[in-house]
């Protein structure tokens, strides 16, 4: 009986599996600090876009589609789709090794598919974006979640900002897991990251998602808290970028509050550019906080569609 | 002639089964008098008042309410409990909630009598001015806080870029933008909307209408609601309760101006010599800034250039926020009345008063505003 069940649940993978993608490669990426790589769903001759997360979250949240699945749901509507998966480099890399490194994955994405890319940023990842924005090969933006000025932090962020950094990677989930008061941990993680929306949080999918990140990027995210921007340097390059670009964010995002997402639409060089944030009151069925925005069965439905057509 | 007809039926239907219906809706007043005083343009104004709860210990300052655009008195109370004015008044606070014209209890205009014929500036050079000089002569007070909602906070903006600050304590807002950008498209539809319609008419009825739709709110969870408010945190009876009562008649002469001022991207008088954001830079007495994370009709963002503008070394920006330990993310209209108000913003508000009642003493006595006032 055991046997069987073991069987049947190859099987089933098996199924599930061949229910993906026919073709994803993975690609590794050698940096100064170790590897990072890049899944790539082929979609030969057809537009190609690199979807690039935060540092601290999985990039598997744009593979499965149980949880959205961006990259698979981009590859269904016909995009040459390339996902950065930072691997371990946030654990010992600070912002400019992380920003080369995104730009030798893009270098590489440009010959590869030789011909102009979009590019997908997620929260930090974002941040990074702008770094190596300079690249000849980008021809379009989606920012999604992205803060441009970091003022007016909420309190758990601001209080995190003045925090000692401790010398081991931290996920945010370990960061915030001791902050609040007794009995709020959870609801702060849920109002930081997911929403109030339908969808109850999950802690253990939660969990899952949040990746440890290293001292040295921590303490350049704290100080960027502090002084409320990514420095003069980041901002010239926002000012200069004039490719086309659209900006999202959900309305309950507590993280990059929309405050801060709209800061970074305003100092956009891009003479075409769009910004547009989810919420109830706009049409959409559910709030969308920081990570809602790009995970679940609402995303899937209310997001990813407005995803794929700024790509077009 | 014939659609003519027909909206005018449909609008005579609408109007009578309002009528029907209003007495189950229709609540007992919360105020325990009105008083009324006219201003120098001769337009009648009311001021509800709410006396100091007489176990309450005594205050410093009375406290003036002002309401925002298309809304009246009642927009700040739900019911007894979920009331700014009541719940302050409890606590020693003397109230004062003022209906500006054309809406509440204050003069409206008619088709035999006065017009219509104003805009926001009458609100700030008329309306506020005159309900502050009467607030203070009948209290004897040498300074009144000030509690603005929505429009209700622009105006004390532009009063104090108007004629500076000397009879005002302090200053609190709530989801009132001096800037309107960033925002959905049914905003910018009724800027781009607002200057045609509003030179033909001079004002927008709703009143008449309203309480034939109230008891339909919240019926069917639509968009619309959702962007007025968070409706995890305004219950069906709220929210009938503010449609019914809450909800005014909107002049087109204000409208006007402000589409006019915010598709041009500057809060400023109508004639434009008085750029109301810049003169808040001589600001000196205690301001804070709420805000709803969750409003979508008023930004954060369209509220942080007051902020950062004023002059004032006391200000705080509040932000309602789950995030912030607050129940909900609050919208515009449950900043007001909303099921966790009373918790998460009244006491925010006193605190705030309480902190800023004493006597007043400018903090920077080299400044223009040197004014000491010793009860």
């Amino acid at each position: 009986m055991k046997r069987l069940a073991l069987a049947f649940s190859y099987l089933l993978f098996f199924v599930w599996a061949c229910a993906g993608p026919t073709q994803v490669m993975r690609t590794r990426i050698e940096t100064a600090d170790g590897a990072m790589y890049l899944r790539h769903y082929r979609n030969a001759e057809n537009p190609a876009v690199v979807i690039i997360g935060s540092p601290g979250i999985s990039s598997q949240i744009f593979d499965v589609p149980a949880y959205g699945g961006l990259a698979t749901f981009l590859y269904a509507d016909g995009f040459d789709v390339w996902v950065v998966d930072w691997g371990n480099l946030p654990r010992v890399a600070n912002r400019k090794r992380l920003s080369e490194a995104l730009g030798a994955a893009i270098r590489y994405v440009g010959e590869k598919s030789n011909r102009r890319l979009c590019v997908i940023a997620h929260s930090l990842g974002g941040v990074l974006a702008i770094d190596v924005s300079a690249r000849p090969e980008i021809e379009r933006y989606v920012f999604i979640a992205v803060p441009g000025r970091l003022a007016y932090p909420l309190d758990p962020i601001a209080a995190w900002a003045n925090q000692p950094v401790a010398m081991e990677p931290r996920s945010l989930r370990e960061l915030l897991g001791t902050e609040g008061r007794p009995g709020t941990r959870g609801r702060l993680l849920d109002a930081l990251l997911w929403s109030g929306g339908v969808e109850p949080l999950r802690p253990d999918v939660l969990e899952t998602f949040l990746l440890p990140v290293g001292p040295a990027l921590l303490q350049e995210l704290q100080e960027a808290i502090r002084i409320g921007g990514w420095g003069s340097a980041w901002e010239a390059r926002l000012a200069a970028l004039n490719a086309p670009a659209t900006v999202l964010v959900g309305q309950a995002d507590a993280l990059a509050p929309p405050w801060q997402t709209y800061s970074l639409y305003q100092r956009l060089g891009s003479v075409q550019k769009r910004y547009q944030y989810f919420s109830r009151g706009m049409g959409e069925n559910r709030e969308y906080g920081h990570l809602s925005i790009l995970v679940g069965e609402g995303a899937r439905r209310e997001v990813y569609p407005v995803i794929a057509e700024a790509l077009q | 002639m014939r659609p003519l007809s027909q909206i005018v039926t449909v609008a005579l239907a609408l109007h009578l089964a309002g009528c029907l219906w209003s007495p189950l809706l229709s609540r007992p007043p919360l105020q325990d008098e009105t008083v009324y005083v006219t201003t120098a343009d001769e337009w009648r104004i009311a001021l509800h008042h709410y006396h100091p709860g007489p176990a309450a210990p005594p205050r410093g300052h009375p406290v003036i309410l002002c309401h925002g655009i298309s809304a009246n008195h009642r927009m700040w109370s739900s019911d007894e409990e979920h009331s700014v004015p009541r719940f302050l008044a409890r606590r020693g606070w003397d109230v004062w909630n003022l209906d500006l014209r054309g809406v509440g209890a204050s003069e409206r205009p008619s088709l035999w009598g006065k017009r219509a014929d104003y805009g926001f500036d009458h609100y700030v050079t008329q309306d506020a001015r005159t309900a502050i000089a009467e607030v203070l002569r009948r209290t004897g007070a040498p300074r009144a806080h000030w509690i603005g909602h929505s429009m209700g906070g622009m105006i004390i903006y532009a009063y104090i870029a108007t004629y500076g600050d000397r009879e005002l304590r302090s200053v609190t807002t709530l989801g009132s933008p001096v800037v309107m950008d960033g925002l959905s498209g049914i905003v910018r539809w009724a800027q781009q909307f607002a200057p045609a319609v509003t030179e033909y008419i001079v004002s927008i009825p709703e009143r008449p209408f309203l309480p034939a739709i109230a008891p339909a709110i919240g019926v069917f969870e639509t968009s619309i609601e959702a962007f007025f408010w968070n409706p995890d945190n305004y219950p069906r009876p709220f929210a009938q309760n503010v449609v019914y009562a809450g909800i005014d008649d909107m002049a087109a002469g204000v409208l006007r101006q402000l589409a006019v001022l915010f598709v041009g991207g500057r809060f400023t008088s109508a004639d434009g010599q008085i750029d109301y954001l810049e003169g808040l830079r001589q600001m000196r007495v205690p301001l804070l800034v709420g805000a709803g994370m969750g409003d979508n009709l008023v930004q954060v963002s369209n509220t942080l250039p007051a902020f950062e503008k004023a002059g004032t070394p006391s200000k705080r920006l509040r932000i309602f926020a789950r995030a912030n330990g607050d129940a909900v993310d609050y919208g515009h209209v449950d900043l007001l009345g909303g099921l966790h108000a009373p918790a998460d913003v009244y006491p925010e508000l006193e605190r705030w008063l309480t902190r800023h009642d004493g006597p007043y003493i400018p903090e920077n006595p080299s400044g223009p505003m040197t004014h000491t006032d010793v009860p």
